[in-house]
């Protein structure tokens, strides 16, 4: 038995109807033309005013970038038009500190957006980015006070020129892959958190992406440096309006999470489906050290991106969980990359995704242990729902053990809602709708139980199939 | 209108198209001790309505054995099922390298599949690398797949030594009962008993 007609329709119209596709009309300080060149590049880092060692490694990132073939596996990405692209789009003269200073239109967007609102409740510190600039960040005065660096990329390598060039670059060299290759010649904004030792900040710190011009590629670069025994969780949401042509979005961000540090990353990415997100997120976990990677994957046309977590040193611990949705022309590849390079390390991967209307959901991951690596201890789930019989499910999970004393195991499925499982639900007096949308709530719940609530609730939303007809 | 069994026993695999009529459950059946380099793949075809492919691999790999295959499995056509299960003992400098496709395509409806790769490591230098993948492209079907790695369990070990049971052969015992699980799952008695006393006699060479 298929899922109800009328769920469908319900899952589709809120699946579908993409309250963040509006535009605004916004003057850019400077776009650069379309085409990626030698002399973009040149102008990015003389706008940036950046020391002579960034615009070499610009440079040379983009020689990397022109011999790198693209990628051949994974999703399709013959649609990306590399010269038609504008690789730099700065929207207003440089970042704020105070939201009132924020150009009109710009500030229009992001209160649309709920931020900074979100702010005022619940944040320790927001940052958020319109284009290629990241136009206005804020950290409370306390943590400011304690040594809490939460800046936009461009603005730390100008104030911390030495805390920054030891770390950037180093988790994620520009050799990588092709598009860390690309975001290392063009990136602009993003987010440079550093936590001093033995500090923990409670509430999470935020930012916010916004892509608003056709034709646009967005290449921010965030590095976040957990210092020993300190915690910190960062939140990002990302939107863009839907156009006809297609965007970019080519992120890096790189963490390093020092011994007995804990650091927790969610993203909550809900592109409009004319984007190509294609981003290389990668941990670095030493002694006793914890990070958490919480990704939930929405919107955008394809989506390759596979947060890793490199366990370095004993007892590092690491932990990805992942949720995608990939409807109607949608194709969301995720997954997960644990390496276990120490002894004693554990790891978690929880995948699950849920495809509906022709879409293509695919978990692709790997988990190694390296020889020597004794008592490493890793367990993989992933778990797919298809919605409808046009859909497709993926599952393309590594697994390469060199060592002997190890734990290993990997399981999967993929399933539809059950007929026993509806009939289980309506024998208890639930409707055919309320009983699917029970199914379908309940298979997404444990990763939407993790958002920070605001998030959760967005999430929700999103799925609230109950209010049979009157969502939408 | 009832189902066949079918059986083969290999010692051995090889690059092949293997295809499973209507109404038809082959049990293929590898029972493997010499290595060998180059990839191996196993394309097994379910072409007719209520076909059924069981593949199940034993693999004792010593020394510096290689053994590197594939198996892919095919559903085009709906009610048809497939379970693959691969159980390797890992000793020395040995390796496995296996991935293991379900391919079901949009027609093959109401498919059961299921893939398992349990490796035993009893060597600090042995290696596996397994690759279970899942492609899948109609509802209404259960596919699924685990792998699991881990050495020989030390409670068990220390059960068995408090009875008067030395390692090794505590050690064997164990490894038999590992393998002794899915060789219940061949429908022939004889072939059954044929396989464990071959498993008994090449861990017994192994002294």
């Amino acid at each position: 038995m298929a899922v109800p007609t009328q769920t469908q329709d319900i899952i589709s119209k809120t699946l579908d109807d993409y309250k963040f596709g509006f535009k605004t009309d916004n003057k850019a300080v400077f776009k650069s033309p379309k085409g990626l060149t030698i002399e973009t590049v040149k102008d990015i880092s003389r706008r940036k005013n950046e020391p002579a060692w960034m615009l070499e490694y610009r440079l040379k990132a983009l020689e990397i970038f022109r011999q790198k073939p693209m990628p051949e596996w994974g999703g399709d990405l013959s649609g990306i038009d590399f010269e038609n692209i504008h690789y730099y789009l700065q929207p207003q003269d440089k970042a704020k500190t105070d939201w009132n200073d924020v150009p009109q239109g710009i500030k229009d967007t992001f209160e649309k957006l709920g931020i900074p609102e979100a702010e005022r409740k619940f944040l320790a510190g927001t940052g958020a980015q319109f284009e290629s600039e990241v136009i206005y960040h804020s950290l409370h005065k306390e943590l400011a006070d304690k040594g809490v660096i939460f800046e936009s990329t461009d603005i730390a390598l100008q104030k911390y020129p030495e805390l920054f060039r030891e770390h950037f670059g180093k988790v994620i060299p520009a050799n990588d892959n092709k598009f860390s290759a690309l975001n290392s010649a063009v990136w602009s904004g993003g987010s440079f958190i550093y936590i001093p030792k033995g500090v923990h900040i409670n509430l999470p710190l935020q930012a916010y992406f916004r892509i608003n011009a056709e034709n646009m590629g967005q290449f921010e670069r965030t590095l976040i440096i957990a210092d020993e025994d300190s915690s910190v969780h960062y939140v990002e949401g990302c939107t863009a309006p839907t156009y006809s042509t297609d965007s970019l979005h080519s992120a890096v961000v790189e963490i390093i999470v020092k011994k007995g540090a804990r650091v927790q990353y969610t993203t909550l990415q809900n592109w409009s489906q004319n984007v190509y997100n294609l981003v290389t997120k990668r941990a670095h976990a030493f002694k006793n050290a914890e990070m958490f990677w919480l990704d939930c994957n929405i919107g955008s046309k394809l989506t390759m991106k596979y947060p890793a977590v490199f366990l370095m040193e004993e007892g590092a611990k690491g932990e990805v969980q992942s949720l995608a949705f990939s409807g109607q022309g949608q194709h969301q590849d995720a997954g997960a990359k644990i390496f276990h390079m120490a002894p004693n390390t554990t790891s978690k991967i929880v995948s699950k995704s849920i495809s509906k209307a022709g879409g293509r959901g695919t978990y692709r991951g790997i988990v190694k242990v390296n020889k020597g690596c004794h008592g490493s201890k890793s367990h993989v789930a992933c778990d797919a729902l298809l919605l409808d019989e046009t859909s497709r499910s993926d599952t393309y999970p590594t697994m390469k053990i060199e060592e002997e004393d190890v734990s290993i195991a990997h399981e999967a499925t993929v399933s539809k809602i059950g007929a026993e499982q509806l009939f289980y639900l309506q024998s208890r007096g639930l409707s055919e709708e309320e009983a699917a949308s029970t199914i379908v709530n309940g298979f997404a719940n444990p990763i939407i139980k993790q958002l920070p609530m605001e998030y959760a609730l967005e999430l929700n939303r999103l799925l609230e199939l109950e209010m049979t007809g009157s969502v939408g | 209108m009832s189902t066949k069994d079918q059986v083969t026993v290999v010692h051995t695999l090889k690059t092949a198209d293997i295809h499973v009529p209507a109404n038809t459950r082959l049990t293929y059946v590898a029972l493997l001790q010499e290595g060998w380099e180059e990839k191996q793949t196993l394309n097994f075809y379910c072409d007719g309505e209520n076909s059924e492919v069981n593949f199940l691999a034993f693999i004792l790999a010593k020394d510096e054995q290689i053994f590197h295959f594939e198996t892919i499995s095919n559903h085009t056509v709906p009610h048809t099922n497939a379970y693959y299960t691969i159980r390797a003992a890992m000793f020395d400098k040995s390796r496995v390298d296996y991935r293991g496709q379900l391919n079901i395509k949009p027609k093959a409806q109401q498919t059961d599949s299921y893939l398992a790769h349990h490796s035993l490591m009893l060597s600090k230098d042995a290696k596996v690398n397994t690759v279970p993948c899942l492609e899948i492209e109609a509802d209404d079907v259960k596919a699924g797949h685990a792998a699991t790695i881990g050495k020989v369990d030390e409670d068990m070990l220390f059960y068995l030594a408090t009875r008067g049971i030395a390692e090794k052969e505590a050690q064997h015992m164990l490894i038999q009962g590992f393998m002794e699980t899915d060789l219940k799952k061949i429908p022939n008695e004889e072939i059954q008993q044929q396989l464990a006393k071959e498993i008994e006699l090449c861990l017994n060479r192994k002294q």
